[in-house]
């Protein structure tokens, strides 16, 4: 828990049951309401929204340095991660909603196309300064 | 307002830049093309690019090649999520506040550190800052940097220290970690500065650094520059916390967390201020708490934050980009540690594998999903002739450290969860030809 004291930060939470069963609506679904639990109120350490195959080794070359206190990392599965952000999301104003006059940071709009070729793999950005220069990252 | 600064001329205020770098004409561009246009061209233009996952990828040193869900990118394309700016009215910006809440949470539990930051430039600058740190927290002017130190990460330090008139103590390069930094700190030093695992891979016990450290009123400054490793190797939180209880300044550390959870390849390299993570551990007193994360971060707030004070926050906020943020939030402690032993165990096939290869040494006992390896050549001759093959064989340490020639046979090699025994064979056969 965040609060040192145990204490919920969402009256509700107090409740005992399955999460879903304590929050205010009979299925959970808490549509345009704005309350977003924290991600520490609802994820779990016991599971991963992302598998993940350990290949097989013999041995390790950690020696002392294993970590032996747990990390209290929780995790969403991937639909509880998606709702997760798409409600935070919803908090926020955003460029794509109206004009953002913020002081020195005006925002501008950027062509669509940009996003798809930044994000595409061989783009310069999706290389390193420091590869071998017989793999160029070129730009013009 | 020229003469009010003591210059002459705009041309004078500018006289740093060389004259070669000035732009004396109009830039030249082009017309204006269509998106169709524009499309054909850049097509063109990244098919002349060698892309991480075109083939064998081995190269770590500082930023890791990993998986990213393809939700994540869903999540981070989100328009209310681009902004990139400080979210300085807190009443617009809840939902960006709540996941930076969340995420410094995260940061917090992974490193065992009671602080974490949300924002800085990067892993190299942020390093940095956390010197200019502890040079105030001590009132003291002298960092030791370890030879295990990234050395672009030292680089920044020294740039920072020459400004600023401080002192620097560098060791040399140390791809074993056998160096005896305990001997370099004395009662004038502020900070010692030690990356674990170290830019060549060494894990580094970090727990009597951090009690020489205390017992000489300086601050361990813990530097990471993969996060993974956290899912399986002791964080630094926990490798001095024995002497939490005791007051004074020595009981404060500092420790960075580098960018490189997860974030894609694809993304570095972009100008948004990224997101490198100090995390520091207090004594316990509140007004120790809130002078740590004021001084480093300043953004120009008036007045440091409080904890628990949730409008606060956006001081720390630059970039509202955090693909890592989110993976954390799907992997979780389950996930982390999975994906950190798939890593680990990759790295140690990789090792294996590449200490079979006649001439071949690896020098790392103790390593995470990095290590160093002696060649009987030059390491740049033999990663450019794997280059020419397709394959991506790691960093020569003489990339970064061109003026020590008994460096030049050395080689990082990482390898990820993302690399396959199909990578591993093809990648020693090709060692074993080139060699």
């Amino acid at each position: 828990m965040l609060n040192k004291d145990n204490r919920p930060t969402r009256p509700y939470l107090e409740q005992t049951g399955p999460v879903e069963a304590r929050r205010p609506t009979f299925t959970g679904n808490r549509a345009l309401q704005g309350e977003e639990p924290l991600l520490f109120e609802i994820g779990r350490t016991d599971m991963s929204g992302v598998d993940v195959d350990v290949p097989e080794t013999s041995g390790s070359r950690l020696g002392q340095h294993r970590r032996r206190a747990p990390i209290n990392l929780p995790a969403l599965s991937e639909p509880e991660a998606m709702r997760h952000y798409v409600r935070l999301s919803q908090k926020n104003y955003a460029i794509d909603m109206g004009i953002y006059p913020l002081g020195s940071c005006t925002m501008k709009h950027n062509p669509r196309l940009t996003r798809r070729w930044r994000g595409s793999p061989a783009s310069p950005t999706s290389t390193r300064c420091s590869r071998p220069q017989s793999c160029p990252a070129r730009w013009s | 307002m020229l003469a009010a600064i003591g210059v002459g001329s705009v041309e004078e205020l500018f006289s740093d830049v060389p004259e070669d770098k000035l732009l004396h004409a109009p830039l030249d561009l082009p017309r204006r093309k269509t998106e169709l246009e524009v499309s054909r061209i850049l097509r063109g233009l990244a098919r002349k690019n060698h892309a991480a996952g075109d083939g064998p990828f081995f190269l770590g040193a500082g930023a890791y090649r990993h998986h990213v869900p393809a939700s994540v990118d869903h999540i981070i394309q989100r328009s209310e999520f681009l902004t990139s700016y400080t979210p300085y009215q807190p009443e617009i910006t809840q939902g960006t506040l709540q996941y930076l809440f969340e995420f410094q949470t995260q940061v917090a539990n992974l490193t065992a550190m009671e602080v974490a930051n949300a924002s800085m430039y990067d892993g190299s600058t942020g390093t940095a800052e956390a010197v200019l740190m502890a040079h105030r927290v001590t009132r003291r002017r002298k960092a030791v940097i370890s030879g295990g130190l990234h050395p672009q990460y030292r680089d920044v330090i020294a740039t920072n220290s020459a400004m600023a008139g401080d002192s620097m103590v560098t060791l040399d390069p140390d791809p074993r970690g056998t160096e005896d930094i305990l001997a370099a700190i004395d009662g004038e030093t502020s900070c010692v500065v030690v990356q674990s695992p170290s830019f060549y891979g060494q894990l580094i016990n970090l727990r009597p650094i951090a009690a020489k450290a205390q017992a000489n009123g300086a601050l361990l400054i813990a530097v990471f520059t993969e996060v993974v490793s956290l899912g399986l190797i002791e964080p630094p939180g926990a490798q001095g916390g024995r002497h939490r209880r005791r007051r004074g300044p020595g009981d404060r550390q500092c420790a960075l967390v580098r960018r490189t959870l997860c974030r894609p390849l694809r993304h570095q390299g972009q100008v948004h201020p990224a997101d490198a993570r100090p995390a520091l551990r207090r004594n316990g007193r509140r007004g120790g708490q809130a002078r740590l994360c004021a001084d480093p971060f300043n953004t120009g707030a008036a007045h440091p934050p409080r904890q628990g004070d949730l409008e606060h926050l956006h001081q720390f906020r630059a970039s509202a980009r955090w693909p890592s943020r989110r993976i954390m939030t799907l992997l979780g402690e389950h996930g982390l540690s999975r994906l950190a032993e798939a890593n680990h165990a990759r790295a140690c096939q990789l090792a294996d594998a590449l200490a079979g290869v006649p001439g071949v040494e690896v020098l790392n006992e103790c390593f995470f999903n990095e290590f160093t390896v002696r060649l009987p050549k030059p390491a740049a001759e033999v990663v450019e002739v794997l280059a020419r093959q397709g394959i991506v064989a790691g960093l020569p340490v003489s990339r970064l450290e061109p003026t020590r020639p008994e460096l030049a046979d050395l080689l990082v090699v990482a390898a990820t969860e993302t690399a396959t025994e199909g990578d591993i064979a093809w990648f020693v056969r090709a060692l074993e030809e080139a060699l």
